[in-house]
């Protein structure tokens, strides 16, 4: 390629020298584009223009071509896919910042540095083409939604420090909870950086080595083109491709931005969102209290129970013994009744005798005649001589 | 990150926990009454907690690609 740095050291008010010089100059190709491309970053180093969109085509799945025209004009584009914030088709209202230059072989064009769809209809539009797209890989699937931790313990903030949003959240969760470790990332909640830093915020939570328990993603209210950011495939795919849980809360009324879609919860308002997050502390307080009568009703209970049943064995016992003791006394009655039965005096009484030789009773074994016994009846007691003796 | 405060979410589930054993049919009186105190405390420290523990924020850098 050559260059043509000697022939251009030129600026603006020196424009009458450069228009003679330009005069007496034969250039080749190459130098012409050159020169024109220099003329044009030194004029334009950037340029937004907005039109509607045509012949829009992607090549390779990368390069991305299309036009922007009005009434009377069209002009060439040129960027890559990365650069889209959505699916964008035809007729579509877009607004594009871009460098012009002219490619040394394939004419003029603008290379695109941004994209956005321009005015209501359009950004709509392009909303529903990429909710379409992404709802069909199931991005906003109910399946894939996490539950959020409850309360959380560290929370990754990706807000403007500046916003009433930023106010409002850290001022709501101050109220209801306490002990948070709360991580701000600062980004721009709208405008052309605000895409960029929203993802890379994510990235970079994701990215920790411990990350929170919790990225929560919030701006206040605006209109379509201030929310833009939160609809567009980047930031949506950002929030859906957390590996922590997500909880999206855009301020607006009407519509729910896609990354709200994608998150796994989202909240009207980020005054919402730190209600969701977290409970109110004099909930919590009042269920406390509530909780230690509980535990001393529950204690007092167990107490309670156990008293019953240390009165239920005494009562058992108590009975158990007096119970012991009749059944001991008639059966002691009974044996003295068998003793009764079986006492020599009752023998005697019905008629018998004890015979006793010296002093001691005798079953007649060594009786002898003549030997003098002591005989003893019921009613009386006397010696007696043996006459005869029998053997039995 | 320094842990300068309790683990809330441990401590409650730790209450809920007692909660249920208290609630039982098989708790024996001596175990009651040692719930019953354990469940006192930590009523107090998530009181505690929620009385004094305050927020902290810290602004961070995203990595610049």
């Amino acid at each position: 390629m050559c260059t043509i740095s000697g022939l251009w050291p030129v600026t603006r008010d020196r424009g009458p020298i450069l228009s003679e010089l330009i005069d007496d100059l034969v250039l080749s190709v190459s130098d012409f584009v050159a020169l024109l491309n220099q003329t044009l970053e030194f004029a334009y180093p950037s340029v937004t223009i907005t039109g509607e969109l045509a012949n829009v085509r992607v090549s390779k799945g990368k390069w991305l071509y299309f036009d922007l025209k009005d009434e009377l004009a069209s002009v060439k584009f040129f960027g890559t896919v990365y650069q889209l914030p959505g699916p964008l088709e035809d007729g579509m209202l877009v607004q594009v910042r871009g460098v012009p230059r002219l490619h040394p072989l394939y004419g003029f064009s603008v290379t695109v540095q941004h994209i956005q769809p321009s005015g209501e209809g359009a950004i709509r539009r392009a909303a529903d083409l990429l909710q379409a797209k992404l709802t069909a890989e199931g991005l906003f699937d109910e399946s894939r939604k996490r539950p959020l931790p409850y309360p959380p313990q560290r929370i990754g903030l990706i807000t403007s420090s500046e916003s009433a949003a930023y106010a409002d959240f850290t001022k709501i969760l101050k109220a209801r909870w306490g002990g948070l470790d709360i991580e701000l990332i600062d980004v721009q909640v709208q405008g052309e950086a605000a895409v960029e830093q929203i993802v890379r915020a994510v990235e970079h939570f994701n990215a920790q080595a411990q990350p929170p328990d919790i990225l929560v993603l919030t701006r206040g209210g605006g209109s379509a083109e201030d929310l833009a950011a939160f609809s567009t495939e980047q930031v949506t795919r950002a929030v859906a491709g957390s590996r922590v849980p997500t909880l999206v809360a855009i301020g607006h009324e009407v519509d729910i931005s896609l990354a709200e879609l994608a998150a796994d919860q989202r909240a009207s308002t980020p005054s919402n969102a730190a209600e969701l997050l977290v409970p109110d502390r004099r909930e919590v307080l009042a269920a406390l209290k509530n909780y230690r009568q509980q535990l001393g009703q529950f204690a007092g209970a167990s107490v309670q129970l156990a008293r019953q049943s240390l009165q239920a064995s005494q009562t058992w016992l108590d009975e158990r013994i007096i119970q012991l003791i009749k059944h001991q006394t008639t059966h002691v009655q009974q044996q003295a009744h068998l003793l009764e039965a079986l006492s020599p005096q009752a023998i005697l009484r019905r008629g018998y005798a004890v015979v006793r030789l010296e002093g001691k009773a005798t079953r007649g074994k060594g009786l002898k005649r003549g030997a003098i016994v002591n005989v003893e009846l019921s009613e009386a007691l006397f010696d007696a001589k043996i006459e005869k003796i029998e053997e039995i | 990150m320094p842990k300068t405060t309790i683990d809330y979410a441990t401590l409650s589930e730790e209450l809920e926990n007692i909660m249920l054993r208290l609630q039982s049919d098989d708790v024996a009186v001596d175990e009651a009454i040692s719930l019953y105190e354990q469940g006192l405390k930590l009523t107090k420290q998530l009181e505690d907690y929620l009385a004094k523990a305050q927020n902290t924020i810290t602004k961070l850098q995203a990595d610049n690609k």
